[in-house]
Protein backbone atom coordinates (compact mmCIF):
# COMPACT_ATOMS: atom_id res chain seq x y z
CA UNK A 1 0.00 0.00 0.00
CA UNK A 2 1.55 3.51 -1.21
CA UNK A 3 0.26 6.75 -0.86
CA UNK A 4 1.98 9.45 -3.10
CA UNK A 5 1.90 13.04 -1.41
CA UNK A 6 5.22 13.95 -2.36
CA UNK A 7 4.29 17.62 -2.41
CA UNK A 8 5.38 20.72 -4.80
CA UNK A 9 7.29 23.36 -4.05
CA UNK A 10 7.60 27.27 -5.12
CA UNK A 11 9.91 27.81 -8.58
CA UNK A 12 12.98 30.07 -8.17
CA UNK A 13 12.18 32.68 -11.00
CA UNK A 14 14.47 33.37 -13.30
CA UNK A 15 13.34 36.20 -14.61
CA UNK A 16 12.23 39.78 -13.51
CA UNK A 17 15.54 40.48 -11.54
CA UNK A 18 14.90 37.53 -9.39
CA UNK A 19 18.06 36.53 -7.56
CA UNK A 20 20.05 39.56 -8.97
CA UNK A 21 17.98 42.46 -7.14
CA UNK A 22 17.35 41.79 -3.49
CA UNK A 23 14.13 44.03 -3.22
CA UNK A 24 12.94 40.83 -5.82
CA UNK A 25 11.33 38.09 -4.40
CA UNK A 26 8.73 35.72 -4.41
CA UNK A 27 5.71 35.43 -2.32
CA UNK A 28 6.52 32.62 0.22
CA UNK A 29 10.15 34.76 0.87
CA UNK A 30 7.77 38.19 1.05
CA UNK A 31 5.49 36.26 3.71
CA UNK A 32 8.47 35.20 5.53
CA UNK A 33 10.08 38.88 5.93
CA UNK A 34 5.97 40.17 7.13
CA UNK A 35 6.03 37.48 9.27
CA UNK A 36 9.23 37.37 10.84
CA UNK A 37 10.89 41.07 10.47
CA UNK A 38 8.58 43.91 12.94
CA UNK A 39 10.41 46.57 11.02
CA UNK A 40 9.56 45.04 7.64
CA UNK A 41 5.83 46.32 7.12
CA UNK A 42 6.15 49.54 8.28
CA UNK A 43 9.10 50.48 5.86
CA UNK A 44 7.18 49.34 2.78
CA UNK A 45 5.61 52.08 1.50
CA UNK A 46 5.30 50.68 -2.35
CA UNK A 47 4.92 47.04 -2.97
CA UNK A 48 4.16 45.28 -6.49
CA UNK A 49 3.47 42.13 -6.95
CA UNK A 50 3.50 40.23 -10.58
CA UNK A 51 1.04 36.94 -11.10
CA UNK A 52 1.52 34.28 -13.09
CA UNK A 53 5.30 33.95 -12.90
CA UNK A 54 5.88 31.18 -15.00
CA UNK A 55 2.60 29.68 -14.79
CA UNK A 56 -0.41 29.21 -17.80
CA UNK A 57 3.23 30.02 -20.02
CA UNK A 58 4.68 27.41 -22.73
CA UNK A 59 6.94 25.76 -20.50
CA UNK A 60 4.01 25.64 -17.51
CA UNK A 61 0.18 26.12 -19.42
CA UNK A 62 -1.04 24.93 -15.93
CA UNK A 63 -2.75 27.76 -13.30
CA UNK A 64 -0.78 27.73 -10.48
CA UNK A 65 -3.66 28.13 -8.55
CA UNK A 66 -2.60 29.22 -5.04
CA UNK A 67 -0.86 32.49 -6.24
CA UNK A 68 -3.82 34.81 -6.83
CA UNK A 69 -4.92 34.11 -2.96
CA UNK A 70 -1.70 34.19 -1.93
CA UNK A 71 -1.05 37.52 -3.29
CA UNK A 72 -4.31 38.67 -2.13
CA UNK A 73 -3.70 37.43 1.49
CA UNK A 74 -0.50 39.00 1.37
CA UNK A 75 -1.11 42.35 0.55
CA UNK A 76 -4.43 42.22 3.32
CA UNK A 77 -1.64 40.91 5.90
CA UNK A 78 0.94 43.91 4.71
CA UNK A 79 -2.48 46.44 5.01
CA UNK A 80 -2.85 45.32 8.43
CA UNK A 81 0.59 46.17 9.84
CA UNK A 82 0.72 49.22 7.17
CA UNK A 83 -2.47 50.44 5.85
CA UNK A 84 -0.53 53.42 4.22
CA UNK A 85 1.30 50.91 2.52
CA UNK A 86 0.62 50.90 -1.39
CA UNK A 87 -0.12 47.77 -3.17
CA UNK A 88 -0.24 47.31 -6.64
CA UNK A 89 -0.79 43.45 -7.99
CA UNK A 90 0.00 43.26 -11.72
CA UNK A 91 -2.30 39.96 -13.00
CA UNK A 92 -3.90 38.28 -16.06
CA UNK A 93 -7.00 37.23 -14.66
CA UNK A 94 -7.76 37.06 -10.83
CA UNK A 95 -8.86 33.50 -9.54
CA UNK A 96 -9.62 34.10 -5.94
CA UNK A 97 -12.21 31.13 -6.61
CA UNK A 98 -15.62 29.53 -4.27
CA UNK A 99 -14.76 31.00 -0.98
CA UNK A 100 -11.83 33.09 -1.16
CA UNK A 101 -13.43 35.63 -3.12
CA UNK A 102 -14.62 37.76 -0.44
CA UNK A 103 -10.77 38.92 0.39
CA UNK A 104 -10.09 39.83 -3.36
CA UNK A 105 -13.11 42.61 -2.97
CA UNK A 106 -12.16 43.68 0.97
CA UNK A 107 -8.56 43.75 -0.75
CA UNK A 108 -10.07 46.07 -3.38
CA UNK A 109 -11.59 47.92 -0.27
CA UNK A 110 -8.60 48.36 1.37
CA UNK A 111 -7.47 50.04 -1.83
CA UNK A 112 -5.09 47.49 -3.49
CA UNK A 113 -5.11 48.41 -6.71
CA UNK A 114 -5.39 45.46 -9.54
CA UNK A 115 -3.76 46.59 -12.83
CA UNK A 116 -4.06 43.72 -16.13
CA UNK A 117 -1.50 42.85 -17.96
CA UNK A 118 -1.57 41.16 -20.99
CA UNK A 119 0.71 37.84 -21.64
CA UNK A 120 2.60 39.46 -25.02
CA UNK A 121 3.19 43.01 -22.52
CA UNK A 122 4.33 41.67 -19.38
CA UNK A 123 5.77 44.18 -17.20
CA UNK A 124 9.49 45.44 -17.24
CA UNK A 125 11.73 45.03 -14.16
CA UNK A 126 15.09 47.30 -14.34
CA UNK A 127 17.11 48.97 -12.03
CA UNK A 128 17.29 52.46 -12.71
CA UNK A 129 19.72 54.62 -10.47
CA UNK A 130 20.03 51.95 -7.93
CA UNK A 131 16.45 51.80 -7.87
CA UNK A 132 13.90 49.26 -9.19
CA UNK A 133 11.53 50.44 -11.51
CA UNK A 134 8.65 48.50 -13.08
CA UNK A 135 7.33 49.73 -16.10
CA UNK A 136 3.76 48.36 -17.30
CA UNK A 137 0.51 49.45 -19.81
CA UNK A 138 -2.05 50.85 -17.64
CA UNK A 139 -5.19 50.36 -19.68
CA UNK A 140 -7.57 52.54 -17.89
CA UNK A 141 -5.56 55.69 -18.83
CA UNK A 142 -4.00 54.06 -21.64
CA UNK A 143 -0.57 54.74 -21.11
CA UNK A 144 2.84 53.15 -19.73
CA UNK A 145 3.28 53.90 -16.54
CA UNK A 146 6.53 53.41 -14.19
CA UNK A 147 6.58 52.83 -10.51
CA UNK A 148 9.61 52.56 -7.99
CA UNK A 149 8.68 49.89 -5.27
CA UNK A 150 10.79 49.07 -2.45
CA UNK A 151 9.73 45.40 -2.73
CA UNK A 152 8.62 43.56 -6.00
CA UNK A 153 6.93 40.01 -4.84
CA UNK A 154 6.08 37.38 -7.75
CA UNK A 155 3.81 35.22 -7.39
CA UNK A 156 5.64 32.00 -8.67
CA UNK A 157 4.24 28.75 -10.70
CA UNK A 158 3.98 26.04 -8.15
CA UNK A 159 6.03 22.79 -9.63
CA UNK A 160 5.88 19.06 -8.16
CA UNK A 161 9.16 18.19 -6.11
CA UNK A 162 11.55 16.09 -7.66
CA UNK A 163 9.74 12.75 -8.52
CA UNK A 164 11.85 11.24 -11.64
CA UNK A 165 12.94 8.07 -9.77
CA UNK A 166 9.83 7.94 -7.09
CA UNK A 167 7.50 7.53 -10.43
CA UNK A 168 10.14 4.70 -12.55
CA UNK A 169 10.18 3.31 -9.31
CA UNK A 170 6.32 2.62 -8.69
CA UNK A 171 5.83 2.96 -12.32
CA UNK A 172 3.24 5.28 -11.72
CA UNK A 173 2.43 8.04 -14.87
CA UNK A 174 3.30 11.77 -14.83
CA UNK A 175 1.78 14.64 -17.06
CA UNK A 176 4.27 16.42 -19.09
CA UNK A 177 4.97 18.63 -16.30
CA UNK A 178 6.00 16.42 -13.50
CA UNK A 179 2.56 15.96 -11.70
CA UNK A 180 1.03 12.24 -10.97
CA UNK A 181 -1.89 11.38 -13.34
CA UNK A 182 -4.90 9.40 -11.64
CA UNK A 183 -6.13 6.77 -13.45
CA UNK A 184 -9.57 8.35 -14.20
CA UNK A 185 -10.24 11.94 -13.68
CA UNK A 186 -13.62 11.12 -12.57
CA UNK A 187 -14.05 7.82 -11.95
CA UNK A 188 -10.86 7.04 -10.08
CA UNK A 189 -9.54 10.69 -9.07
CA UNK A 190 -6.88 9.44 -6.43
CA UNK A 191 -6.34 6.06 -7.72
CA UNK A 192 -3.61 5.22 -10.19
CA UNK A 193 -3.67 2.58 -12.48
CA UNK A 194 -1.86 -0.10 -10.43
CA UNK A 195 -3.52 -1.47 -7.12
CA UNK A 196 -2.69 -0.30 -3.90
CA UNK A 197 -1.03 2.90 -4.93
CA UNK A 198 -3.08 6.39 -4.21
CA UNK A 199 -2.09 9.99 -5.20
CA UNK A 200 -3.02 13.28 -3.40
CA UNK A 201 -2.25 16.82 -2.52
CA UNK A 202 0.28 19.04 -4.46
CA UNK A 203 2.16 15.81 -6.29
CA UNK A 204 -1.08 15.73 -7.84
CA UNK A 205 -1.78 18.77 -8.98
CA UNK A 206 -1.66 22.43 -7.46
CA UNK A 207 -3.80 22.86 -5.03
CA UNK A 208 -5.09 24.76 -1.84
CA UNK A 209 -4.32 23.56 2.04
CA UNK A 210 -8.15 22.48 1.82
CA UNK A 211 -8.52 20.50 -0.83
CA UNK A 212 -5.01 18.95 -0.25
CA UNK A 213 -6.88 17.54 2.99
CA UNK A 214 -9.83 16.38 1.30
CA UNK A 215 -7.98 14.58 -1.68
CA UNK A 216 -5.39 13.34 0.91
CA UNK A 217 -9.03 11.94 2.99
CA UNK A 218 -10.14 10.48 -0.21
CA UNK A 219 -7.11 8.71 -0.70
CA UNK A 220 -7.06 7.58 2.83
CA UNK A 221 -10.13 6.15 2.65
CA UNK A 222 -9.18 4.39 -0.55
CA UNK A 223 -6.20 2.39 1.29
CA UNK A 224 -8.81 1.85 3.74
CA UNK A 225 -10.88 -0.26 1.84
CA UNK A 226 -8.33 -2.60 1.34
CA UNK A 227 -6.68 -2.78 4.93
CA UNK A 228 -9.62 -3.06 6.53
CA UNK A 229 -9.87 -6.68 5.05
CA UNK A 230 -8.82 -9.49 6.89
CA UNK A 231 -8.02 -11.05 3.69
CA UNK A 232 -7.59 -10.01 0.22
CA UNK A 233 -9.06 -11.40 -3.21
CA UNK A 234 -6.62 -11.52 -5.70
CA UNK A 235 -7.62 -10.53 -9.02
CA UNK A 236 -9.69 -12.85 -11.54
CA UNK A 237 -6.80 -12.96 -14.16
CA UNK A 238 -4.30 -15.06 -13.49
CA UNK A 239 -2.99 -17.90 -16.12
CA UNK A 240 -4.10 -21.25 -16.00
CA UNK A 241 -2.37 -24.32 -17.11
CA UNK A 242 -3.77 -27.17 -19.08
CA UNK A 243 -1.37 -30.19 -17.76
CA UNK A 244 -2.88 -32.32 -20.80
CA UNK A 245 -1.31 -29.79 -23.33
CA UNK A 246 1.97 -28.97 -21.11
CA UNK A 247 4.96 -30.65 -23.00
CA UNK A 248 7.27 -29.14 -20.18
CA UNK A 249 9.45 -27.21 -21.91
CA UNK A 250 10.43 -24.62 -19.84
CA UNK A 251 9.30 -21.36 -21.83
CA UNK A 252 6.93 -20.32 -19.81
CA UNK A 253 9.53 -21.13 -16.91
CA UNK A 254 12.16 -18.17 -18.43
CA UNK A 255 9.73 -15.72 -19.98
CA UNK A 256 7.69 -14.72 -16.75
CA UNK A 257 8.91 -11.65 -15.61
CA UNK A 258 7.96 -12.89 -11.83
CA UNK A 259 9.34 -16.29 -11.87
CA UNK A 260 5.74 -17.88 -11.13
CA UNK A 261 5.70 -20.71 -13.17
CA UNK A 262 7.35 -23.68 -11.71
CA UNK A 263 7.64 -27.64 -12.96
CA UNK A 264 5.86 -29.60 -10.64
CA UNK A 265 6.20 -33.83 -9.46
CA UNK A 266 3.81 -34.45 -12.22
CA UNK A 267 6.62 -32.50 -14.96
CA UNK A 268 4.02 -30.12 -15.34
CA UNK A 269 4.03 -26.27 -15.60
CA UNK A 270 2.22 -24.89 -12.33
CA UNK A 271 1.36 -21.49 -11.41
CA UNK A 272 0.16 -20.31 -8.42
CA UNK A 273 -2.60 -17.74 -8.59
CA UNK A 274 -1.69 -15.95 -6.01
CA UNK A 275 1.70 -14.93 -7.08
CA UNK A 276 0.88 -14.51 -10.53
CA UNK A 277 0.58 -10.93 -11.52
CA UNK A 278 -1.69 -11.38 -14.48
CA UNK A 279 0.43 -9.95 -17.29
CA UNK A 280 -0.50 -12.58 -20.06
CA UNK A 281 2.88 -13.09 -21.15
CA UNK A 282 3.48 -17.13 -20.34
CA UNK A 283 0.30 -17.45 -22.66
CA UNK A 284 1.37 -15.80 -25.44
CA UNK A 285 4.82 -17.43 -25.25
CA UNK A 286 3.61 -21.06 -25.01
CA UNK A 287 4.49 -22.89 -27.46
CA UNK A 288 1.61 -25.73 -26.91
CA UNK A 289 -0.85 -22.82 -26.21
CA UNK A 290 -1.32 -25.03 -22.92
CA UNK A 291 -1.67 -21.12 -20.80
CA UNK A 292 -4.64 -19.40 -20.81
CA UNK A 293 -4.83 -16.33 -18.92
CA UNK A 294 -8.52 -15.78 -17.42
CA UNK A 295 -10.55 -13.43 -18.41
CA UNK A 296 -8.02 -12.78 -21.65
CA UNK A 297 -8.49 -16.16 -22.90
CA UNK A 298 -7.67 -16.64 -26.15
CA UNK A 299 -11.23 -17.76 -27.61
CA UNK A 300 -12.23 -14.65 -25.46
CA UNK A 301 -9.79 -11.85 -27.39
CA UNK A 302 -10.46 -13.38 -30.88
CA UNK A 303 -14.70 -13.50 -29.87
CA UNK A 304 -14.01 -9.62 -29.68
CA UNK A 305 -11.68 -9.31 -33.00
CA UNK A 306 -14.63 -11.76 -34.94
CA UNK A 307 -17.41 -9.21 -32.93
CA UNK A 308 -16.12 -6.46 -34.07
CA UNK A 309 -15.16 -6.79 -38.14
CA UNK A 310 -16.01 -10.74 -38.49
CA UNK A 311 -18.92 -12.54 -39.60
CA UNK A 312 -21.68 -12.56 -37.89
CA UNK A 313 -21.64 -16.40 -37.59
CA UNK A 314 -18.36 -16.35 -36.36
CA UNK A 315 -19.27 -13.27 -33.27
CA UNK A 316 -22.02 -15.64 -32.53
CA UNK B 1 -13.56 3.21 -53.92
CA UNK B 2 -11.59 6.70 -53.85
CA UNK B 3 -9.12 7.69 -50.87
CA UNK B 4 -12.03 9.86 -49.31
CA UNK B 5 -15.22 7.77 -48.95
CA UNK B 6 -12.92 4.70 -47.94
CA UNK B 7 -13.48 4.15 -43.89
CA UNK B 8 -10.89 1.93 -42.81
CA UNK B 9 -11.74 -0.66 -40.28
CA UNK B 10 -8.99 -0.17 -37.47
CA UNK B 11 -8.61 -2.38 -34.21
CA UNK B 12 -6.35 -1.20 -31.70
CA UNK B 13 -4.93 -3.58 -29.14
CA UNK B 14 -4.19 -1.42 -25.90
CA UNK B 15 -2.40 -2.28 -22.74
CA UNK B 16 -4.77 -1.42 -19.83
CA UNK B 17 -2.36 0.56 -18.16
CA UNK B 18 -1.12 3.30 -20.77
CA UNK B 19 -2.91 3.01 -23.69
CA UNK B 20 -6.25 2.28 -22.65
CA UNK B 21 -6.24 5.22 -19.80
CA UNK B 22 -4.84 7.64 -22.50
CA UNK B 23 -7.83 7.10 -24.34
CA UNK B 24 -9.99 7.26 -21.55
CA UNK B 25 -8.03 11.01 -21.10
CA UNK B 26 -8.04 11.42 -24.59
CA UNK B 27 -12.26 11.59 -23.92
CA UNK B 28 -11.69 13.95 -20.65
CA UNK B 29 -9.63 16.18 -22.61
CA UNK B 30 -12.41 16.15 -25.62
CA UNK B 31 -10.20 15.32 -28.34
CA UNK B 32 -11.21 14.37 -31.75
CA UNK B 33 -9.80 11.37 -33.19
CA UNK B 34 -11.13 9.51 -36.10
CA UNK B 35 -14.50 7.26 -35.09
CA UNK B 36 -12.46 4.03 -37.19
CA UNK B 37 -10.58 3.10 -34.30
CA UNK B 38 -11.90 -0.09 -32.35
CA UNK B 39 -10.26 -1.03 -29.03
CA UNK B 40 -9.49 -4.60 -27.45
CA UNK B 41 -7.84 -4.05 -24.06
CA UNK B 42 -5.39 -5.98 -22.98
CA UNK B 43 -3.56 -6.52 -19.47
CA UNK B 44 -0.04 -5.77 -20.87
CA UNK B 45 0.78 -5.84 -24.94
CA UNK B 46 2.81 -8.71 -23.88
CA UNK B 47 -0.51 -10.68 -23.70
CA UNK B 48 -0.81 -10.30 -27.27
CA UNK B 49 -0.79 -13.11 -29.59
CA UNK B 50 0.38 -13.44 -33.73
CA UNK B 51 -3.06 -14.90 -33.59
CA UNK B 52 -5.01 -12.18 -32.15
CA UNK B 53 -3.39 -9.65 -34.73
CA UNK B 54 -4.13 -12.29 -37.52
CA UNK B 55 -7.22 -13.09 -37.05
CA UNK B 56 -8.29 -9.18 -36.63
CA UNK B 57 -7.27 -9.15 -40.52
CA UNK B 58 -9.00 -11.88 -41.12
CA UNK B 59 -12.04 -10.42 -39.95
CA UNK B 60 -11.68 -7.53 -42.27
CA UNK B 61 -9.96 -5.27 -40.49
CA UNK B 62 -7.61 -2.70 -42.76
CA UNK B 63 -5.13 -1.92 -40.27
CA UNK B 64 -4.24 -3.33 -36.96
CA UNK B 65 -2.33 -1.75 -34.42
CA UNK B 66 -1.01 -2.58 -30.64
CA UNK B 67 -0.37 0.38 -28.30
CA UNK B 68 1.96 -0.23 -24.92
CA UNK B 69 3.86 1.15 -22.44
CA UNK B 70 6.90 3.49 -23.44
CA UNK B 71 9.26 1.64 -23.38
CA UNK B 72 10.60 0.97 -20.17
CA UNK B 73 7.95 1.52 -18.31
CA UNK B 74 5.67 -1.59 -19.37
CA UNK B 75 3.84 -2.56 -16.06
CA UNK B 76 5.20 -6.15 -16.04
CA UNK B 77 8.92 -4.89 -16.79
CA UNK B 78 9.14 -6.02 -20.50
CA UNK B 79 5.75 -7.31 -22.30
CA UNK B 80 5.90 -4.72 -24.87
CA UNK B 81 9.69 -5.35 -25.93
CA UNK B 82 7.59 -8.60 -26.16
CA UNK B 83 4.88 -7.57 -28.03
CA UNK B 84 7.46 -5.69 -30.43
CA UNK B 85 9.13 -8.20 -31.23
CA UNK B 86 5.77 -10.44 -32.62
CA UNK B 87 4.03 -7.27 -34.15
CA UNK B 88 7.83 -7.65 -36.13
CA UNK B 89 7.15 -11.28 -37.09
CA UNK B 90 3.42 -11.02 -38.21
CA UNK B 91 4.46 -8.04 -40.11
CA UNK B 92 7.03 -10.22 -41.85
CA UNK B 93 4.01 -12.84 -42.74
CA UNK B 94 2.00 -10.42 -43.81
CA UNK B 95 4.73 -9.08 -45.94
CA UNK B 96 5.39 -12.56 -47.26
CA UNK B 97 2.09 -13.25 -48.42
CA UNK B 98 1.72 -9.76 -50.37
CA UNK B 99 -0.82 -8.18 -47.52
CA UNK B 100 1.03 -5.65 -46.42
CA UNK B 101 3.39 -5.42 -43.15
CA UNK B 102 2.59 -1.51 -43.03
CA UNK B 103 -1.12 -2.40 -42.39
CA UNK B 104 -0.12 -3.38 -38.80
CA UNK B 105 2.17 -1.25 -36.34
CA UNK B 106 3.32 -1.06 -32.54
CA UNK B 107 3.09 2.12 -30.64
CA UNK B 108 4.00 3.25 -27.44
CA UNK B 109 2.97 5.78 -24.94
CA UNK B 110 2.05 6.61 -21.59
CA UNK B 111 -1.06 7.01 -19.76
CA UNK B 112 -0.55 11.05 -19.96
CA UNK B 113 -0.51 11.25 -23.32
CA UNK B 114 -4.00 11.57 -24.24
CA UNK B 115 -2.77 13.61 -27.44
CA UNK B 116 -0.59 11.20 -28.41
CA UNK B 117 -3.33 8.62 -28.48
CA UNK B 118 -5.22 10.63 -30.70
CA UNK B 119 -2.65 11.30 -32.92
CA UNK B 120 -1.74 7.54 -33.04
CA UNK B 121 -5.18 6.97 -34.68
CA UNK B 122 -5.30 10.29 -37.11
CA UNK B 123 -1.74 8.73 -38.30
CA UNK B 124 -2.72 5.15 -38.66
CA UNK B 125 -6.67 6.29 -40.33
CA UNK B 126 -4.25 8.42 -43.01
CA UNK B 127 -1.75 5.18 -43.55
CA UNK B 128 -4.90 2.95 -44.10
CA UNK B 129 -6.25 5.53 -46.41
CA UNK B 130 -3.60 5.49 -48.40
CA UNK B 131 -3.25 1.55 -48.69
CA UNK B 132 -6.92 0.87 -49.45
CA UNK B 133 -9.40 -1.71 -48.38
CA UNK B 134 -7.32 -4.98 -47.12
CA UNK B 135 -6.97 -7.86 -49.67
CA UNK B 136 -9.40 -9.74 -48.03
CA UNK B 137 -11.86 -6.66 -48.23
CA UNK B 138 -11.56 -7.13 -51.97
CA UNK B 139 -8.39 -4.56 -52.28
CA UNK B 140 -5.01 -4.72 -53.99
CA UNK B 141 -2.20 -6.95 -52.64
CA UNK B 142 1.59 -5.85 -52.72
CA UNK B 143 2.30 -8.05 -55.67
CA UNK B 144 -0.60 -6.54 -57.63
CA UNK B 145 1.91 -3.71 -57.67
CA UNK B 146 1.10 -0.13 -56.96
CA UNK B 147 -0.33 -0.51 -53.27
CA UNK B 148 1.69 2.25 -51.75
C1 LIG C 1 3.99 29.31 -2.87
C2 LIG C 1 2.83 28.57 -2.33
C3 LIG C 1 1.91 29.25 -1.55
C4 LIG C 1 0.80 28.59 -1.05
N1 LIG C 1 -0.07 29.29 -0.32
C5 LIG C 1 -1.18 28.68 0.15
C6 LIG C 1 -2.12 29.39 0.94
O1 LIG C 1 -1.92 30.57 1.20
N2 LIG C 1 -3.22 28.73 1.35
C7 LIG C 1 -3.44 27.41 1.07
O2 LIG C 1 -4.46 26.88 1.48
N3 LIG C 1 -2.55 26.71 0.36
C8 LIG C 1 -1.42 27.31 -0.10
N4 LIG C 1 -0.53 26.58 -0.84
C9 LIG C 1 -0.81 25.19 -1.13
C10 LIG C 1 -0.43 24.26 0.01
O3 LIG C 1 0.90 24.55 0.38
C11 LIG C 1 -0.55 22.83 -0.47
O4 LIG C 1 -1.85 22.53 -0.87
C12 LIG C 1 -0.18 21.79 0.60
O5 LIG C 1 1.01 22.12 1.24
C13 LIG C 1 -0.02 20.44 -0.08
O6 LIG C 1 0.28 19.45 0.86
P1 LIG C 1 1.03 18.12 0.45
O7 LIG C 1 1.09 17.32 1.67
O8 LIG C 1 0.39 17.56 -0.76
O9 LIG C 1 2.49 18.56 -0.03
P2 LIG C 1 3.71 19.23 0.78
O10 LIG C 1 3.18 20.16 1.78
O11 LIG C 1 4.61 19.75 -0.27
O12 LIG C 1 4.38 18.01 1.55
C14 LIG C 1 5.06 16.95 0.88
C15 LIG C 1 6.06 16.33 1.83
O13 LIG C 1 6.61 15.16 1.27
C16 LIG C 1 8.00 15.15 1.48
N5 LIG C 1 8.61 14.32 0.44
C17 LIG C 1 8.77 14.61 -0.88
N6 LIG C 1 9.33 13.59 -1.55
C18 LIG C 1 9.52 12.61 -0.64
C19 LIG C 1 10.05 11.29 -0.71
N7 LIG C 1 10.50 10.76 -1.87
N8 LIG C 1 10.09 10.55 0.42
C20 LIG C 1 9.62 11.06 1.60
N9 LIG C 1 9.10 12.29 1.72
C21 LIG C 1 9.06 13.07 0.62
C22 LIG C 1 8.39 16.59 1.40
O14 LIG C 1 9.61 16.82 2.05
C23 LIG C 1 7.23 17.26 2.13
O15 LIG C 1 7.43 17.30 3.52
C24 LIG C 1 0.60 27.22 -1.34
C25 LIG C 1 1.54 26.54 -2.11
C26 LIG C 1 2.64 27.20 -2.61
C27 LIG C 1 3.63 26.44 -3.44
S1 LIG D 1 -3.54 31.36 -9.39
FE1 LIG D 1 -3.52 33.38 -10.33
S2 LIG D 1 -1.36 33.97 -10.36
FE2 LIG D 1 -1.43 31.80 -10.03
S3 LIG D 1 -1.21 30.94 -12.07
FE3 LIG D 1 -3.41 31.03 -11.63
S4 LIG D 1 -4.07 32.99 -12.45
FE4 LIG D 1 -1.83 33.06 -12.34
S1 LIG E 1 5.51 -22.89 -22.02
FE1 LIG E 1 3.66 -24.16 -22.18
S2 LIG E 1 4.36 -26.16 -22.79
FE2 LIG E 1 6.16 -25.04 -22.06
S3 LIG E 1 6.33 -25.59 -19.90
FE3 LIG E 1 5.12 -23.74 -19.98
S4 LIG E 1 2.99 -24.45 -20.07
FE4 LIG E 1 4.28 -26.20 -20.56
S1 LIG F 1 0.59 -14.32 -16.35
FE1 LIG F 1 2.53 -13.20 -16.18
S2 LIG F 1 2.95 -13.20 -13.98
FE2 LIG F 1 1.42 -14.81 -14.32
S3 LIG F 1 2.63 -16.65 -14.59
FE3 LIG F 1 2.24 -15.81 -16.63
S4 LIG F 1 4.03 -14.58 -17.10
FE4 LIG F 1 4.05 -14.95 -14.88
S1 LIG G 1 1.92 -3.01 -18.99
FE1 LIG G 1 1.60 -1.70 -20.71
S2 LIG G 1 2.74 -2.76 -22.21
FE2 LIG G 1 3.10 -3.99 -20.46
Amino acid sequence: MVIVATGGEELKPDEYLYGKNERVMTQLEFEEHLVEEPQFSAAQKTVVMIQCVGSRNEERPYCSRVCCSTAVKNALRLKAKNPDAQVIVLYRDIRTYGLMEPYYREAREKGVVFVRYEPEDKPKVEERDGKLAIEFFEPTVRRRVTIYPDTLVLSSATIPRENEELALMLKVPRMADGFFLEAHIKLRPVDFATDGIYVCGLAHSPKNITESVAQAAAAAARAGTVLANDTISVGGVVAVVDEEKCAACLTCVRACPYSVPVINERGKAEIDPVKCHGCGVCAAECPGKAIQLQYFRDVQVLAKCDALYGKEEVAA
Amino acid sequence: MSEDDFEPKIVAFCCHYCAYTAADLAGSMRLQYPPNIRIIRLPCTGKVDVLHLLRAFEDGADGVYVAGCMEGDCHFINGNFRAKKRVQYAKKLLDEIGFGGERLEMFNMSAAMGTRFAEVAKEMVERIKKLGPSPIRGGKTKKDGDAL
